[in-house]
């Protein structure tokens, strides 16, 4: 019995003894590969794309591997070419009208291995390409829609008159608007893509301008005035495919800040031939523009100028000009320019005009307020969004010219400054790094600074002295300002103004047949004076309109408070 | 806040006032956003509305009364 029970349990260690060396050695016949290895990598039969009659397909050598020329009919199901097999590597074939897709396929121990796809179309006759001169008369129709219901219009451009639909010329191609308000060629769109297309609204304020542009041979379509239709995008050039039998587009192309860029040097080379060798180099200069932008309340103790800073604001950014929405500036003046342009003055002498009428209108009234400007261009290489101004020189010496420090001291009314800092916030986005309250003199340092500052309160009045006192009350305790402590309200032409009082803007002169805030023909718009208790700023609050007749025999006239703030 | 377009009025919009007035948001009570010379801690005890900085008329508040009664409207 024990020699049985014995016998029986030696099976089972044997058999499992039998399976771990089965699972740890791998089988014998690994050692002896059945088939060689396929190429290291495959690649696309070469063929024509259309044909007319027989044709021939060349393959890469494949010697040594086992592999075959594999073809599909119309989509259909994969089956091996006759007599292809390695070392073959061409066939002369002859076939009916339709598509045709070849690639390589091999075998080998690790399975089987594809090729990329070839495809040739067999066409009874090619289609005819007319000359450029005829090319030009082709007609386009551009419609506008969302294809894929993403919120953004999509383009939908078909070739109404002229040529053949297959002349590799664009016949009638979908674009849709992607999140850059750039477009994207729809690279096989269905019938029912094109159908659906068919019926969006005509953009009739979209010009079709039908040139050669990239000089292939083949009419290209620009989409001009785009912008009249389809919001926020640029204009769009669609460059025909160049292929027969493909009518859609082979890509479409903003024309922005880069393509006019790129065309504007284009001209100034054919210009100039030296203008390249000039004017780029390995690293493009690019800046970034610091604009520190300081408020300060001055006035002059016998002569002696005396300025407390009251507001601060510095903004350090990359600039490049296509961040101004800026574009074709050649020259450090016109780029200038559109930075003015960019903050809504009419020029930027315009821009500099308006700080120092500021100071000139404010000035010789309790104090000047003066703004102080100091800009400075550091060039780096991050951006190149400059590296088109003064392209006359070479870029090394264009650095350094423009690398210097420019410090202008103008003055303007506080709530200009406020204006433009609100405006470069909002044009460029930029959020500025405030540091208010550093108390500067000038020229004297700032230790001396609370000296003074009592002296110019002494001399001046409640003026200069108020607005220190109250930025340090609040900021420093956060209290109000008691009723009785608070400073006047002052506008523009010197008016004390009491908390409370009404005003009123000119006379909104309508006809007496339209209505306004309920009153028929010409009224007043009211506003009541109002004041910070923490900071004692004054600012208005419409209050309604009257009409003519019902305005208050109090009523002034609203015009902005210069002291405390605007 | 929302103009009377419907369109919501936020820190920095350019908006229309009455007349011919114009001017920037400088403080946006509602969203909670100011811009530096108009810190939350001075100006947030108004509660309500957007503070405007105007050319024309200086510093102004509306509040949302104001925009009926001024047809306020951002600028497109």
């Amino acid at each position: 019995m024990d020699i049985q029970i014995r016998t029986q349990v030696c099976k089972y260690l044997k058999a499992a003894q039998f399976l771990v060396f089965m699972f740890f050695f791998p089988a014998a016949y690994a050692q002896f590969p059945m088939f060689p290895p396929a190429p290291y990598e495959l690649y696309s039969p070469t063929t024509p794309d259309f044909i007319v009659g027989g044709y021939t397909v060349d393959w890469q050598d494949t010697t040594g591997s086992i592999c075959w020329l594999s073809e599909r009919v119309n989509n259909g199901s994969w089956t091996t070419v006759p007599n292809t097999y390695s070392p073959t590597k061409t066939v002369a074939l002859s076939r009916s009208v339709g598509s045709y897709d070849y690639q390589v396929a091999c075998i080998d121990d690790y399975g089987g291995v594809l090729g990329p796809v070839s495809t040739v179309g067999v066409v009874s006759s090619m289609p005819t390409l007319d000359s450029l001169a005829v090319q030009l008369g082709y007609q386009f129709q551009i419609r506008t829609g969302d294809l894929n219901s993403d919120g953004k219009k999509d383009l939908y451009v078909k070739r109404t008159s002229g040529g053949n639909a297959n002349d590799g010329v664009i016949d009638k191609t979908i674009l849709t608007q992607n999140t850059d308000g750039d477009f994207d060629v729809v690279e096989n769109p269905t019938s029912g893509q094109f159908s659906a297309a068919g019926g969006w609204p005509i953009a009739s304020a979209v010009d079709a301008v039908v040139n050669d542009f990239n000089v292939d041979g083949r009419v290209d379509v620009l989409l001009k005035n785009l912008d009249s239709t389809v919001s926020n995008v640029d204009d769009q050039i669609l460059f025909s495919s160049g292929e027969f039998f493909k009518g859609v587009a082979q890509a479409a192309t903003s024309m922005d800040f880069e393509f006019e860029k790129f065309f504007r040097d284009t001209y100034n080379w054919i210009l100039d031939p030296n203008y390249f060798a000039q004017a780029i180099s390995a690293s493009l200069p690019a800046y970034n523009f610091s604009l520190d932008i300081g408020v300060y309340f001055c006035s002059y103790w016998f002569g002696f100028p005396t300025c407390l800073n009251v507001g601060h604001a510095l903004f350090e950014q990359t600039v490049t000009l296509a961040m101004l929405g800026l574009s074709g500036y050649e020259t450090i003046a016109q780029a200038e320019q559109g930075l003015a342009s960019a903050l809504g003055f009419a020029s930027y002498d315009t821009f500099e005009c308006a700080l120092v009428c500021g100071w000139i209108e404010f000035y010789g009234f309790y104090s000047s307020t003066v703004f102080t400007f100091h800009d400075v261009w550091t060039p780096t290489t991050e951006s190149p969004g400059f590296d088109d101004i003064n392209f006359s020189k070479p870029a090394s010496e264009f650095v350094d010219e423009i690398a210097g420090i420019w410090f202008n001291e103008v003055s303007m009314p506080q709530s200009s400054a406020t204006t433009i800092e609100a405006k470069l916030s909002k044009s460029l986005g930029w959020t500025p790094n405030v540091s208010d309250d550093a108390c500067y003199l000038n020229p004297v340092s700032i230790a001396a600074c609370g000296v003074f500052g009592a002296v110019t309160a002494a001399v001046y009045g409640v003026i200069v002295v108020v607005s220190t006192a109250v930025e340090t009350i609040s900021d420093v305790l956060g209290e109000d300002i008691d009723e009785q402590d608070r400073p006047p309200c002052i506008t523009v032409s010197g008016r004390v103004v009491s908390v409370g009082a009404v005003g009123h803007r000119p006379l909104d002169d309508l006809p007496e047949t339209k209505v306004q805030h309920g009153i028929a023909g010409p009224h007043y718009n009211l506003y009541q004076a109002n004041q910070n208790p923490h900071n004692g700023q004054c600012f208005w609050k419409p209050i309604g309109a009257v009409k003519p007749s019902d305005l208050p025999a109090d009523s002034i006239p609203v015009e902005p408070f210069i002291f405390p703030g605007g | 806040m929302n103009d009377i377009d419907g369109k919501v009025i936020k820190l920095s919009d350019e908006i229309r006032l009455s007349g011919s007035d114009e001017g920037i948001v400088v403080a946006d009570l509602d969203g909670g956003e100011f811009l530096a010379k108009y810190p939350e801690g001075e100006w947030g005890y108004l509660q309500e509305g957007v503070m405007v900085l105007s050319d024309q008329i200086g510093l102004v508040h509306l509040t949302k009364k104001n925009v009926v009664l001024e047809n306020i409207r951002v600028k497109k």
